[in-house]
Parts: C-alpha cells; structure tokens; sequence
C-alpha cells in the first residue's frame, strides 16, 4: 500500500505534546498581555520583495517560495519582525506613542536536508515600536520574566551590543565588506580565521588586540572594565560605559541571571543597539533572542526606533510536562440508548467526557479513563 | 561534565595523546573494547568516537559539547558551532590538479570539477569568478579527470605522491587544513569555565 508521508523537516504533534504546547504558548501570551503587549496575527505568506527590503541581503535558498497569480513572488514567513515592521509602518501610520505588538505563529526556514532540524517553527514573541534606547531596561525585563515564567533552573541570559564593534570600526580604514567579514568571524567565533584575517587589513595595534579580543570579551560584569582596558576611541568607551550602567540596573531588579558577550555581533547588519540571547542547559542553540532594530521600520516608510524579541519555543517542548491535566472520563452506552446518553452528556460542561458506543452493555454507565 | 565527540581514526589517536600530555584519565579511551561512550578517569569528561561530519552533527545539537575534527570536513558544513582552536594537527590542503596539459584555468568553455567536497570547490571557483560545474565523486578522485569524467579535480593534498603515481599535477592551492576543536554555542555560555580550563590545558601541550 501507498504511504503518505511528510515532507522534509516537517513534523506531527500528538496527545501530550499539543498540550504542554499550547499551555506553554498561553502562559507566553499571558505574561506579554500583563506587560501591555496587544496580539496581532498576520497572513502566513509575505511578498519576497517585503523580506528582502526588510533585511537587505536575505538567505533566499532557505525560504519557502512560490508565485501568486500576478507572477509575484510569494513567501511563507520566515520570521514576525518583518511582517509586524511591514504592518507598523502601513497600518499605524498615524500613531505616536510606542506600539506594543506580541504574537505566537508558526515560521518557516528551510533547513538543509537529514540535518535533523525542523522547517517549521512556532513563534512567540513582542516587539515595542517607537521606543528608543531608554526603553531598552524595560524590554530585558520583560524578557527575564519570560524565562523565569518557564521554571527552568538552569538559563543565562547573554547581553551583547551592536555599537561596540560599530564604533570600533569607526577609527578604522576598513571598508565595509572587510567589517562584515570581520564581524562574521568574530560573531561565529572562528578564531583560527579571525586571527590570519586580522592579520591582512590596515588596522593599527592596539585595533589589532582589540578585534582579536573581542571574541573572548565574553563572560560576567567583569568583562566590562577589561574591554575599557583594550578601548581605543571615545565612541567605544561611551557604550562600554553605557552597558555597564544597564547591567547595574538589571542586577539592581533582581535580573543578575546573565552574562556579556562583545563578541555577539550584528546578524545580516539588522541590530542597531541591544543584542541579547537567551540559552539553557540541553538544548544546543538559543532559546529567545531579541534586540534593538532602529533603522528597519524606516525601510517600510516610518522612521521610528524598535525592538523585540521572541521565543523559538519548539526546543523548550521536551523539557516541559503538562500542568494539572484534568481527569477524563467515558461515557459508555449501548446505540438503543444514544438519544438518552447524549441527553446525559448536554448537562455537563468543563469535563473531559468522551462518548463511546458499547452494545455489550444494558444500561449506559460514566467511568474515568486511565 | 563535558561530553566530547572524537573524529575517529588518526585524528583520534593524536587527540589520545594530546589528552594524555595534559595528564587527563585516558585508561578508556586506550582499550575501548566495544564501548562506544568512554569516561575519563580523573576528569568529568566523556568521550564518543564518530566519523567528522557526524562529529559536527553532535556539536551543533548540543548532543556534545566540544569536537575535534578536520578543518576539510568543516568547511562542508559551516554552521553552528563555535570554532576555537587549530590543534595544528594532520597539515595538509586543498588543491586544484589535473593532467600537465588540462589546466582548467586555462580552459575555454565549459569546465567540470570532480570532488568529495563540493562545497569548498564550489566556493574556490566562484570567488575565481569561474562557473564551474560539479560532480560529487566519493572516492579515488584522481581517477575521473584520467578517464576524462571531469577537467580537474579539487581534492585533499598531504604529499601528493597519489596524485605523481597517477600522472597528475597541482595547478593552485586553495587552503590549509588542519584539526580543529569546535564547541556548541549554548555551551560555551553555560559550562564556559569548564570549557575554558579545557581549552588552557590543550593549548598548554600544543608544541
């Protein structure tokens, strides 16, 4: 007989795991909806040329693609941010303060083949639109409270910024392919690399210990006043003084569950400010990412400071249970006593009670389902 | 604990011996019989064997924690790891070779490449600003351009008495390639000091 069976990367969610997700998901939106955040959903598919203005360079090989009837390229959404800029920026025109958005939708990448990594993705996140660095503190807490909200023991938050190696490079006579190749492996950590690289561009030497540095600047507060030691501009001194200020304020709330990464660099030149990941012990990649993205909403035609972040929440599936599940229960009947049995069934609200026909019996009988 | 997958085979035994320097509990790793996850006995670490691109699987699952694999297999697969350390072991590189008079540099036309690494050759060629096409070969490269399957060859080089037994010589050299420790990016934020201390201890018996 023919199977049917799933494309690549694709994967059916049963029984238990539907639930922990779905509380999961709930317990998310709750908290974002406690902090002023307002659900929006937005369609699935997204014109490319949305992402491609959005991002600049976009990874086209791992999108889902495909025509409208204009001829039109169309894709499944890769991400919310773009869409939710996309809708800012046409929908809200006119407004002034912050917007406050949250969502929970499925996403879609598309994954190299037997990689083990799955194409679609759910979701979850917020992004605040309109609101500058000074609303920077307020949206770390947020997400500190999110990852306190999952009752895992083991998490770290990681900080990094976008401007350090910004104004870094700011001294510097490299053009702007040399910073993006260098920020590549300094992002990725690919030291072997990074030190012959460094090695090849006109920079000076203490540019030089700085770049080569920067990849290991990566751990408690401590970081901070090491990495003013290798400072060599007044730009770069100011934000290092600036994340100082903001890591004091996080400790002070009662957030000290993070640590500092300068090293953690701007992905497809998207982050303008605040970059922060989240991980925890077990799974291998990051759990929630965020940061500041100034200079997107403008490409849609609003010039207006943003940030988010949100939660592949996938990867925390198998580490979570179902939270007080309800008892089920069965409500048997031989098919004479249908009219009956389902009359029965109609006066019982919020329980689990399935109906199943049993010709064995006289009488129709309610047992629980072990 | 740190768990770290080992590439199997000569790089294996080179890590052993590097372990071993830095005084660590190796007992298992020496008579593995048929156990395939070995724990040190002195350290909290354990070892797996795997082939290196499983290797690179492991380390960006999070399966492992750190790898030690060749730089020729990571170059296939380049995301999602942290790459830290070259251990300088297993030198050698990839080249471009073929037969004396087929230098598909200089080849009008159409040019094919055989390779087990078309990922590298592929990028090779296009930053020559070639467009070359590419036939995967899985092993005994050398053969195909000398049964005339393809102009060139992209392959691993270490003495290139392969390539003069078999009449072919090297037109370019695209880089060197060595063993390398890579680590999951979640744990190099969450057991960092432990990863860090095993960091110090290799490079402190790298010569």
């Amino acid at each position: 007989m023919k199977q049917f069976l799933l494309p690549a990367g694709m994967k059916d969610l049963i029984l238990e795991e539907v639930q922990v997700k779905k509380q999961l998901q709930a317990k998310l939106e709750t908290i974002f909806e406690e902090w002023g955040y307002e659900n929006v959903i937005t369609p699935s598919i997204e014109y490319y040329e949305t992402y491609q203005r959005g991002f600049g360079q976009v990874e086209e090989e791992r999108m889902y693609k495909f025509f409208d009837r204009s001829g039109k390229i169309v894709v499944l959404k890769t991400d919310m941010t773009i869409p939710i800029a996309r809708l800012a920026a046409t929908k809200f025109r006119e407004m002034n303060k912050p917007l406050r958005f949250c969502y929970c939708d499925k996403v879609y990448k598309v994954n190299p083949v037997l990689s083990g990594m799955h194409n679609e993705m759910s979701d979850c996140g917020i992004e605040l639109i309109g609101a500058d660095a000074a609303y920077d503190l307020e949206v770390l807490a947020l997400a500190n409270e999110t990852m306190n909200s999952l009752d895992i023991d083991t998490w770290v938050m990681e900080l990094g910024n976008a401007n350090v190696f910004n104004e870094a490079c700011k001294t510097t006579k490299l053009t702007s392919e040399q910073k993006q190749t260098l920020a590549n492996l300094i992002n990725e950590k690919q030291l072997p690399e990074l030190e012959l690289y460094i090695a090849s561009l006109p920079l000076n030497e203490r540019e030089e210990n700085f770049f080569l540095q920067l990849p290991w600047l990566s751990g408690d507060m401590a970081v901070l006043e090491e990495a003013m030691t290798y400072a060599y501009n007044d730009g770069l001194q100011n934000e290092i003084i600036k994340m100082q200020v903001l890591c004091n304020q996080l400790t002070q709330l009662g957030y000290d569950n993070f640590i500092v990464d300068l090293g953690k660099m701007n992905y497809l030149n998207y982050y303008t400010g605040i970059i922060f990941e989240a991980y925890i012990e077990g799974v291998g990649t990051r759990i929630l990412s965020g940061g500041r993205y100034d200079t997107l909403l403008a490409k849609f035609g609003k010039d207006m400071p943003a940030l988010g972040f949100s939660l592949k929440i996938d990867a925390l599936l198998s580490s979570m249970q179902v939270s007080n599940t309800k008892i089920k229960k069965e409500l048997c009947y031989p098919s004479n006593k249908a009219m009956e049995a389902i009359q029965f069934r109609k006066q019982y609200k919020d329980e689990i009670i399935s109906m199943r026909i049993d010709n064995t019996l006289e009488e129709m009988l309610i047992q629980e389902v072990v | 604990m740190l768990s770290i997958a080992l590439t199997k085979g000569r790089l294996e035994k080179q890590s052993v011996q590097l372990f071993e320097k830095c005084g660590y509990g190796v007992e298992q790793l020496q008579n593995k019989g048929r156990q395939l996850v070995l724990k040190d006995t002195i350290k909290d670490y354990e070892y797996f064997l795997v082939k290196g691109a499983d290797c690179i699987t492991y380390v960006s699952h999070g399966v492992a924690d750190i790898g030690f694999v060749g730089k020729d297999t990571l170059l296939e697969s380049k995301q999602g790891y942290y790459e830290v350390l070259d251990l300088k072991l297993g030198k050698c590189g990839f080249i471009v070779a073929s037969l004396p008079d087929k230098n598909p540099f200089e080849k009008m036309g159409h040019v094919t490449i055989g390779t087990k690494y078309p990922s590298v050759a592929k990028q090779f060629f296009s930053e020559k600003g070639m467009d070359v096409e590419i036939i995967k070969i899985e092993g005994s490269v050398e053969l195909s351009p000398l049964l005339g399957l393809c102009d060139a060859i992209v392959d691993i080089m270490e003495t290139g008495s392969t390539l003069k037994e078999n009449g072919l010589v090297v037109f370019d050299r695209i880089c060197d390639i060595s063993a390398r420790v890579i680590v999951n990016k979640a744990s190099f934020k969450l057991k960092r000091k432990e990863i860090e201390s095993f960091l110090s201890d290799i490079k402190s018996v790298l010569d």
